[in-house]
């Protein structure tokens, strides 16, 4: 059963060059206690995605579609509301722990508010509560921590807080965007770990919005591609990285270097992502794609469901792989 | 002025991070976003307008002034109206001259001040600001602590205070106002050369030998060229108000010369008796002459920062 | 906390010395003393008055004095032109004043352009914020002494509701105007700086962290974003006091209110050099003063700055 479901969301922002559309036309679900990762290149949509669906968009921003949390539509809900989901049912670790955090107040001020906004405790229960969540995604010395101020913590250690301040009311969906890439490798994987054990421990859903595919192998369930504001792909996550069946998810494969396999050659993806602004006609992965068609310059692939629920929206059907080996 | 010069100071970084003054083609970027911006663009056709005023006028009226119209002497409230048939288009002063001459010759003296105060800041607070950024240490120290307290002290006060010691003059006046208007900009100039002290062409000319000097003057200066322009332009309507203020208290310029604030003075003080063109006249091309300035300093900023937008 | 306070004294000091030495020595170097006048007073009477005031002394000397006598006892001496009144009681008379409308001024400015700010800010891109726009513009040309004249057209001699000088004890209807005057040009400041630095804060990642938490915007505006918001205000306030001590000067010339501006104008007219100097010293004493005050505020709210 989906607790959580996207149906033909969009995003549009206003800006002095006219409509910009970020997010175009996505659907998906999350099931309990399942990790879905979302990934993509940096532009391509995923973070404002998750944003919209929380009511965080940017001013200028504004969303259309459908998001459903256990039946409820968020899109268009009462703030006050909405303010009984967020940081309660479904919270959310936003990519950079250096500026997420308030630096004008004790960390211990941005943990209690949580829970006694949420849980209706009292300042020293609270506290108590903050304490053994900062033990909980194992920062040491947290009756220590608490009373600091972020610019006094690691990056590491922030991000930890920020983890800790989205577990504590124990959500149903945990949003975590980017949560690894502002830190160091080692405390990177430290993180995954932890993530994978709080899943497990509080049967939340995670959504991981990345653009590092390493982390998506070790840890998510399904993962779901996206290019340019549009689902490319969906699927398990097995299934996907052995056999990906959109040529943008094979070139992402195969520019990430490989643990397996370190002598195997890196094929970058030729050109960079296009601007949201002016986007290329049918395709918009068509100018960077080996595989393009006559048919990918006019015309959008949709999304189309296959067998093991797995989807692609791509018109090539061939085999990928054999254009880059004949080369 | 704090907001504006702390802004200032960000955008100089941005400045810096793009090379500012390296290239042509941004310069004339900046001229094409300069005249895109519709109040500078109006602001700068207006200024022009009232520096044609200024230097023109006295050319289109039969009156100069000092001259004091004896015909209507005593009974300028009633006789002193602006009106065609007396030539006094904008009505006579409390002693019987003319407002017209008197609004020129105001304006002549107010945009000097704000020209020439600004440029002494402008010399005098680059040199200073790039001498203290470029050597760095303990010099850079001192220097910039001078300027710390320099700018804790009340400088209207110790302004007066000048003027009264040596005199109510017009020189004097410039003197006082480039002492203390620097102080910004030399704080801004600083930052903006430790920015450039790190950049490779700078790196390039030390190593190739030249002495310290030449590379303050031919390398660090012109790359400061964008920010000291703005600064500048926002530091001109500062000067003006300055010297308004002064001249208000009757402390700045003397008889017969006078400024727009003197003028606002002499027309403030009459209000009670029902001139009011004396001081409306004085007071819409103190107004309008700000509004432009601040604007024109606002579209330049704009302009110049390639990261504000 | 404590030895940075001291520091910021240790900076204090030394800038109100450079001050006094400062004036000190610009009324030394004036052209002709300070008993100068048209009818050249008799030799013999001229000793005796620079006996009496300590001026036959080498300037080190009376240099030292002066600032030993304002140190240990406050005093800057006797008036020059005044044989019967110290700097003191002329002070001590037109202070009061300037202190009545000048706080009225510096609270009415920092209440209403911080509140004008934050409304606008968050109600940005409204009336209100376009409102609060145009008026911050336009108060930029409208100092104190355009501000003055124009207050007086409109309220004494158009509406008859004000009288348009003088002081009375200070009584609210002699109160209003030179509030007004004084007040709108910073307020206008202070209000676009709140605004602009409240939309900054509103708009970082985490006034975000902190909508994602579920707070109403009541918390968020007044638990997370006032604070940094308002730093750049405080550093403003400094210079916003600069601005109001000078603009007392025309405020006390304009109004006939009495204050130590007007003093300090007679003062520079008469040249009476003691007066001014006392006027000088206590205003830039208050001057730094303030600043000290603004810089602790700033280290206690800022938890960035190590003491």
């Amino acid at each position: 059963m989906s607790i959580f479901e996207v149906k033909g969301l969009s995003v549009n922002f206003t800006t002095i060059n006219g409509e910009v559309k970020a997010v175009n036309n996505v659907s998906f679900n999350i099931a309990k206690g399942e990790t879905v990762a979302i990934v993509g290149e940096s532009g391509s949509g995923k973070s404002q995605t998750v944003l919209a669906a929380l009511g965080l968009l940017a001013e200028n921003g504004h969303a259309t579609g459908s998001v459903k949390f256990e039946g409820q539509e968020l899109l268009g809900l009462e703030i006050k509301n909405l303010n009984k989901i967020r940081g309660n049912k479904i919270s959310m670790v936003f990519q950079d722990p250096m500026t997420s955090l308030n630096p004008f107040l004790r960390i211990s001020d941005q943990m209690v508010e949580v829970l006694t906004l949420h849980k209706g405790m009292n300042k020293k229960a609270a506290t108590a509560e903050a304490i053994r969540m900062l033990d909980a995604v194992r920062l040491p010395d947290a009756s220590q921590v608490i009373t600091r101020f972020p610019h006094e913590l690691s990056g590491g250690m922030r991000q930890r807080v920020m983890i800790a301040i989205a577990l504590s009311c124990e959500p149903q969906i945990l949003i975590a965007d980017e949560p690894t890439t502002a830190l160091d490798v080692t405390v990177q994987a430290q993180m995954l770990e932890l993530f994978k054990g709080l899943t497990k421990d509080f049967g939340t859903s995670l959504i991981l919005i990345t653009h590092d595919l390493g982390v998506v192998a070790g840890i998510a369930d399904r993962m779901m591609v996206m290019y340019a504001g549009k689902m490319v792909e969906k699927g398990n996550v097995d299934e996907t990285f052995y056999s990906p069946k959109n040529p943008y998810t094979f070139g992402l494969l195969h520019s990430t270097p490989h643990i397996d396999d370190p002598e195997k050659r890196l094929e970058p993806i030729d050109g960079l992502p296009p601007s949201l602004e002016n986007l290329p006609s049918g395709c918009a992965f068509h100018p960077r794609c080996a595989y393009s068609m006559e048919r990918c310059l006019i015309e959008e692939p949709k999304l189309i469901v296959e067998k093991n629920g797995r989807s692609n929206a791509c018109f090539y059907k061939g085999k990928l792989g054999d254009k880059e080996s004949s080369e | 002025m704090v907001f504006k010069s702390k802004k200032i100071a960000k955008m100089a970084d941005n400045m810096a991070a793009q090379g500012m003054g390296k290239s042509h083609s941004l310069w004339s970027d900046a001229r094409r976003r300069f005249f895109k911006n519709k109040a500078a663009v109006v602001s700068l056709i207006i200024l022009s307008l009232i520096i044609i005023f200024a230097f023109a006028a006295p050319y289109f009226t039969p009156w100069n002034n000092e001259e004091i119209d004896w015909a209507i002497l005593g009974s300028v409230a009633q006789d002193g109206k602006p009106s065609f048939t007396t030539k006094h288009y904008f009505g006579a002063d409390p002693l019987g001259r003319d407002l017209f001459a008197r609004v020129a010759q105001g304006s002549q003296i107010s945009l000097m001040v704000g020209i020439i105060g600004a440029g002494i800041a402008v010399i005098v607070g680059t040199l200073y600001g790039a001498i203290a950024g470029y050597f760095g240490g303990r010099l850079d120290n001192i220097m910039m602590r001078l300027v710390d307290i320099l700018m804790s002290i009340p400088y209207m006060f110790v302004l007066i205070l000048l003027l009264v010691v040596f005199g109510r003059s017009i020189e004097m006046l410039f003197v006082g106002l480039g002492l203390i208007s620097w102080l910004d900009m030399s704080r801004i100039v600083r930052g903006q050369t430790m920015v450039l002290r790190n950049k490779e062409f700078i790196e390039a000319a030390i190593a190739g030998g030249l002495n310290r000097f030449t590379i303050i003057t031919r390398h660090i200066i012109p790359n400061l060229l964008g920010i000291v322009i703005v600064y500048a332009s926002l530091l001109v309507p500062l000067m003006i108000l300055t010297e308004s203020f002064i001249s208000f208290l009757g402390l700045g310029v003397q008889e017969p010369n006078t400024s727009w604030g003197a003028l606002i003075s002499e027309g403030a003080g009459q209000v009670l008796y029902g001139t009011l063109w004396q001081l409306g006249f004085p007071l819409f091309f103190f107004v309008t002459a700000l509004f432009s300035f601040f604007f024109i300093g606002d579209g330049l900023r704009d302009a110049l920062d390639p990261k504000d937008r | 906390m404590f030895i940075f306070i001291l520091k910021r004294i240790g900076i204090a000091i030394p800038t109100l010395l450079v001050l006094i030495v400062f004036s000190f020595v610009i009324m030394k170097s004036a052209p002709g003393g300070p008993f100068t006048s048209e009818r050249p007073l008799p030799a013999q009477v001229l000793l005796n008055l620079e006996i009496k005031y300590g001026l036959d002394k080498p300037y080190h000397e009376q240099l030292i004095n002066y600032v030993v006598d304002i140190v240990t006892k406050f005093d800057f001496g006797p008036s020059f032109r005044y044989k019967d009144r110290s700097v003191n009681d002329i002070i001590a008379q037109g202070f009061p004043i300037t202190l009545t409308y000048g706080i009225w001024s510096f609270v009415l400015a920092v209440s209403v352009g911080v509140s004008l700010g934050i409304v606008a800010a968050i109600k940005h891109n409204s009336w209100i914020d376009y409102t609060a726009v145009g008026f911050s513009i336009s108060a930029q040309v409208l100092p104190n002494f355009v501000m003055a004249p124009i207050l007086v057209i409109i309220f004494t001699l158009t509406l008859g509701w004000l009288p348009g000088g003088g002081w009375n004890g200070g009584q609210w209807q002699y109160l209003v105007m030179p509030v007004i005057a004084l007040s709108t040009s910073y307020m206008a400041s202070i209000a676009r700086i709140t605004r602009s630095s409240m939309l900054e804060v509103l708009n970082s990642n985490f006034i975000r962290t902190a909508k994602a938490k579920g707070l109403s915007n009541t918390q968020i505006i007044f638990k997370h974003a006032l604070k940094p918001a308002l730093l750049p205000v405080i550093t403003y306030l400094g210079p916003a006091f600069v601005g109001m001590i000078t603009g007392s000067v025309v405020i006390d010339m304009y109004f006939s209110t009495g204050g130590i501006g007007q003093m300090f104008v007679s003062s520079a007219l008469n040249r009476d050099y003691s007066v001014i100097m006392g006027i000088t010293i206590l205003m830039g004493f208050l001057t730094i003063m303030f600043n000290l005050v603004v810089d602790i505020l700033y280290a206690w709210i800022d938890p960035k700055i190590r003491y």
